[in-house]
C-alpha cells in the first residue's frame, strides 16, 4: 500500500514572472513584488538604490540599482535558496562555468565564484541560506561593492 | 412427597401366602380358615432434600444425612443407593432393613465448580413407591482471579543489559474464597515484583511489577504466568503476554576519514574532514534491511538521505498523493548544487537505535517509516520541476556526494517545518515536488510535517530523542589520519546504571554550556578577530557537515587563499599558524568567553604525515567576499576535542533554558 497524505492546496499556478535580474534593468523590480507578494522598501542613497522584498516569513531579497537603472548586485537570506536563473538571468552562466572548478568539494562548504566580471557567494544550512552576487563591471564607481550585502 | 405403602403384592408377599395356606392345610385338618393381613414394607425418609452450606470448590463438605425408615410390616429390600452430580454417600444400610428399622444415608458435597450444584439421592428398593428421591443442593465457592491487562508493552527501547522502568498488573480476586498462589513466573528477559502473599483473600488484590532488561537488541516477546487455584482448580494458570523493543547502544562510531572516495592525492579534490557513519534501512514492518556506510554526518542538515544504488534489496514505498503522483525533493547544498529524488518510508537503525515512525502526534502509525530521501542515482529533476532553479549541477553518484549519504541530525525535527505545510514558497522554492508517475508535470508542492524528510532523533523508539552528542578526541595541529568517534543518541537521558554495557555512554549535562540558537539555527553573535558576526545578515553558526573554519575575512587576518597550479582551492594559507579565539552569543544573552580556534597553513597541513592525513582541527576556509557580508561557519576541525550536543526544536536543555529553536552545548 502505499503512503499517501491528502491533497493540499496547489499554489503555483501559470507561469512564473520575470524578476529583476542581475545586469539589466530596474522596471521588473515591480512585478517581482507581485510574484513574492512582498513588500517593496526602497532605500535611497547618494549613488544607488536598494529595493528590499520581503516575504510574509521574513525571507529577503534586495536588489541594487545604480544611476543608470541597472541591477547590479543581489542579495538573498531565506529558508531556501532562490531561482538563480531568474536572479542572475546571463549570469547564471558564469555561476555555471565556474561551478566545476570551485565546487569539487560538495557538501562540505559552500560557494564563492571570484572572478573580474562576476562574484557569487553562497553559504548556510538547512532552512537558512544566505549568499549575493554583484557585477563588479556595474557598480557604480564610487560605490564600494561591499555595500552588496 | 409422602410415600406410602402400596396395595400391590410383591411376588415375595404372594409366595408367603401361598406357603402359609399349604401350613395351615396340612395341620388344621382343613375345617376352619384364618385370614393373614398382608405385609409390605414401606419407606420413610427424615428429608426429602438436603441443603449444603457454600463449599470451596475441590474440598468435601461436612456429611448431612438423611434417615431411612421401614415404617411397613414387610422387610425392606435395597437394590440401590445412588447419589448424582458432586455429591457422594456413605450409609449403613446394608442390603435391607426390617419393619420399623431405619438405617442413614451420610451425603457429602464435593464442589467441582463455582455456583448452584444441584443432584439427586436415588434409593430404589422393594417398597411400593420405589424409587425414592432426595433432592441435593448446595454452593460450590471459588477463588476468581481478574487481571487489570492482558498485555503489557513497554513503549520505549530499552539498552540492552539494562533494566526498564516497571509495569504493573493489579490481580484481584473476585471470588468468594482465599486465592492461593503457588507460582508468578515471567519469561526469560522480563522480571517480576510482587506484593502477592502466597494467597490474595476474597474481594483483595496485589500488584505484580514487570521490568523489561532485554539481553538482545530487537523485539522479545514473552509471558508473565501466574499459577494458582483460581475457580476452585489447582494448577490453574492466567498469563499476561509481555512486549518489549531492546536496542544494543546510544552511540553510534563515527569516524573521520577521506570517505568512499578515498585519498585522491589532489588537495583540491580531496574530501578532508568527512565525518562518516554507518546506517541500516529497513523496510517497514520486516527485517528486510540494508546497512550503508561512509554516510555523512551533518549537523547542518536534517533527516537521511541515501543514493538509490546503497539500497541492495530493500524496497521502500514513495509518498504519494491521493492520484497516486510522487513526492519528489530537491535537496539544496550550500555550493548550489541538488540532489533529486523521491522521497520514501523506510525504518531507520544507527548504531542501535530505531526509527520505525515518526511520533504519533504528527500521525505516526506503528512501523510506517520515516521519510527519507532516495538520491536517484544518476538523477536530474525533470525538465521543468522547480529543481534546477539553483544553477548548480545534480549530485547523484557517490563520487559526487563524497559519500553514501548524508545524515542529517541538526536542530530540527523535519526539514522544511511548519513554512511548507501550507506554502510551496517565499522568495525562493521550497524544496518538495509532486511529479505525476512519468515524471512530465512537476509542480511544488506544500507538505504536512508526517511527511516531510525527518530527523530520525526525535523519530527514535527510544528515550533518546532530544538530540545528539558528536564525541571527537583531541588531534595534533599537525593532523591526523583518520579520528575515531561517537555521536551518541539523547542529551542527558541516559543515566548508564552500574553494569551496564560500555557501549552505554552516559550523556548528562556535565558543566557543558548550553547556547540556544535563533530563529534562523543561528548563534545571535559572533565576535571573531574583532568583527562581531550577527543573524541573519552575516552569521555565525555549527555544521560538522562542512570541513572547515569558513570565515571570510583574509583582509583583515593578513591571510590569503592558497592555490594549486594557479587554481583558488578555497583554503586559507597563512604564513603561519594563527592562534585566535571567538565568542559567541546565544538567544538569551548567554556568552561563551573564549574559545581558542587555530587556522593552519591549508598546504602545509596537506602534505604533512606524507599526504595520508584527512582530519585537521585548524583547517580554514574562505567563506565569501568579507565579513559584514558572509557567514562565519564553523564546520568540522570545532569538534576536535569536544563533546558538542545538537539540541532538537522543542526539547528542554539540560539547564532549563528557554531554546525554542534548539541548541547548542560545549
Amino acid at each position: 500500500m502505499k503512503t499517501t497524505f491528502g491533497v493540499l492546496l496547489i499554489l503555483v499556478l501559470g507561469s512564473i514572472p520575470a524578476w529583476a535580474t542581475l545586469g539589466q534593468y530596474e522596471a521588473s523590480v515591480s512585478t517581482d513584488q507581485q510574484y513574492l507578494r512582498s513588500e517593496d522598501r526602497v532605500q535611497v542613497f547618494q549613488a544607488y538604490k536598494v529595493h528590499e522584498l520581503t516575504a510574509a516569513n521574513g525571507a529577503t531579497i534586495r536588489e541594487y540599482v545604480s544611476p543608470q537603472g541597472l541591477v547590479f548586485g543581489v542579495t538573498w537570506q531565506g529558508r531556501s535558496m532562490p531561482d538563480m536563473h531568474q536572479l542572475l538571468g546571463t549570469y547564471v552562466t558564469n555561476l555555471q562555468t565556474a561551478s566545476p572548478a570551485q565546487t569539487q568539494v560538495h557538501h562540505l562548504r559552500g560557494l564563492i565564484v571570484k572572478t573580474n566580471d562576476f562574484v557569487f557567494v553562497n553559504s548556510g544550512h538547512l532552512r537558512f541560506w544566505k549568499g549575493s552576487a554583484y557585477v563588479p563591471s556595474l557598480v557604480p564607481s564610487n560605490v564600494s561593492a561591499e555595500v552588496v550585502q | 412427597m409422602t410415600l406410602r405403602n402400596g396395595s400391590t403384592a410383591t411376588l415375595g408377599r404372594i409366595l408367603l401366602v401361598v406357603a402359609g395356606l399349604m401350613l395351615l392345610a396340612s395341620c388344621g385338618g382343613g375345617s376352619s380358615t384364618t385370614t393373614t393381613p398382608p405385609t409390605a414394607p414401606a419407606v420413610s425418609l427424615s428429608a426429602t432434600g438436603l441443603t449444603f452450606a457454600s463449599q470451596t470448590v475441590g474440598s468435601p463438605s461436612s456429611p448431612e444425612s438423611v434417615t431411612v425408615t421401614d415404617s411397613g410390616n414387610g422387610t425392606l429390600v435395597f437394590a440401590s443407593i445412588v447419589v448424582s452430580g458432586d455429591y457422594t454417600q456413605t450409609n449403613n444400610c446394608g442390603t435391607s432393613v426390617s419393619p420399623s428399622g431405619s438405617c442413614t444415608i451420610n451425603v457429602t458435597f464435593t464442589p467441582s465448580a463455582s455456583g448452584t450444584r444441584t443432584g439427586t439421592l436415588t434409593l430404589t428398593d422393594n417398597a411400593s413407591t420405589s424409587p425414592q428421591t432426595v433432592s441435593l443442593t448446595g454452593t460450590g465457592a471459588a477463588s476468581t482471579v481478574s487481571l487489570s491487562t492482558s498485555s503489557l508493552t513497554f513503549p520505549i527501547q530499552i539498552m540492552v543489559g539494562t533494566p526498564s522502568t516497571s509495569q504493573s498488573v493489579t490481580l484481584n480476586n473476585t471470588g468468594t474464597v482465599t486465592l492461593t498462589i503457588a507460582s508468578i513466573v515471567p519469561s526469560s528477559g522480563f522480571s517480576e515484583t510482587d506484593n502477592c502473599d502466597a494467597s490474595v483473600s476474597a474481594g483483595g488484590s496485589c500488584t505484580i511489577n514487570v521490568t523489561f532488561t532485554p539481553t538482545a537488541a530487537g523485539t522479545l516477546t514473552g509471558t508473565l504466568t501466574i499459577t494458582d487455584n483460581s475457580n476452585g482448580v489447582a494448577g490453574s494458570t492466567q498469563t499476561v503476554n509481555l512486549t518489549g523493543s531492546g536496542f544494543s547502544s546510544n552511540t553510534a562510531a563515527v569516524n573521520v576519514n577521506f570517505g568512499p572516495n578515498g585519498n585522491t592525492g589532489n588537495p583540491g579534490t580531496n574530501y578532508y574532514n568527512g565525518i562518516y557513519t554507518t546506517v541500516t534501512v529497513c523496510e517497514p514492518g520486516t527485517t528486510t534491511c540494508q546497512s550503508i556506510d561512509n554516510v555523512l554526518v551533518d549537523t547542518g542538515s536534517t533527516g537521511l538521505r541515501v543514493l538509490s544504488n546503497q539500497l541492495g534489496s530493500v524496497s521502500l514505498q514513495n509518498i504519494t498523493d491521493n492520484s497516486g503522483d510522487i513526492l519528489y525533493e530537491c535537496a539544496e547544498y550550500g555550493d548550489t548544487s541538488y540532489s533529486w529524488g523521491p522521497m520514501q518510508m523506510a525504518t531507520v537503525q544507527i548504531g542501535g537505535e530505531m526509527a520505525s515512525q515518526v511520533p504519533a502526534s504528527v500521525g505516526g502509525t506503528a512501523n510506517s517509516g520515516i521519510p527519507i530521501q532516495v538520491i536517484t542515482l544518476n538523477g536530474i529533476a525533470p525538465t521543468g520541476a522547480p529543481c534546477t532553479a539553483d544553477g548548480g549541477p545534480s549530485d547523484s553518484t557517490v563520487a559526487a556526494l563524497g559519500a553514501n549519504g548524508i545524515l542529517g541530525i541538526g536542530n530540527y525535527a523535519e526539514d522544511c517545518g511548519e513554512a511548507c505545510v501550507s506554502s510551496t514558497t517565499d522568495v525562493s522554492p521550497y524544496p518538495y515536488i509532486l511529479c505525476n508517475s512519468g515524471g512530465t508535470a512537476c509542480e511544488l508542492y506544500p507538505v504536512p510535517l508526517q511527511y516531510q524528510i525527518w530527523n530520525p532523533v526525535p523519530a527514535f523508539a527510544s528515550a533518546d530523542t532530544n538530540g545528539v552528542v558528536l564525541q571527537l578526541p583531541s588531534i595534533p595541529a599537525a593532523g591526523q589520519g583518520t579520528v575515531a568517534g561517537s555521536l551518541v543518541f539523547g542529551i542527558g537521558t541516559e543515566t548508564c546504571p552500574l553494569g551496564a554495557p560500555a557501549t552505554c555512554i552516559p550523556n548528562g549535562p556535565g558543566s557543558t554550556q548550553v547556547y540556544a540558537l535563533d530563529q534562523y539555527g543561528n548563534f545571535s553573535t559572533v565576535l571573531f578577530n574583532g568583527v562581531t558576526y550577527s543573524s541573519p545578515n552575516n552569521p555565525g553558526f555549527l555544521d560538522s557537515g562542512s570541513n572547515a573554519l569558513f570565515v571570510s575575512d583574509a583582509a583583515t587576518l593578513g591571510i590569503s587563499d592558497c592555490t594549486v597550479s594557479g587554481t583558488d582551492i578555497g583554503y586559507y594559507c597563512p604564513g603561519s599558524t594563527l592562534n585566535l579565539s571567538l565568542t559567541l552569543t546565544d538567544l538569551n544573552g548567554v556568552s561563551s568567553g573564549p574559545v581558542p580556534l587555530s587556522i593552519a597553513n591549508a598546504l602545509s597541513l596537506f602534505s604533512g604525515g606524507g599526504s595520508t592525513f584527512a582530519a585537521f582541527n585548524d583547517l580554514g576556509g574562505d567563506s565569501g567576499t568579507g565579513p559584514t557580508t558572509d557567514a562565519f561557519d564553523f564546520g568540522l576541525p570545532f569538534f576536535f576535542g569536544r563533546n558538542v550536543s545538537i539540541g532538537v526544536m522543542g526539547t528542554t536543555p539540560p539547564n532549563g533554558a528557554s531554546a525554542p529553536n534548539g541548541y547548542v552545548a560545549f
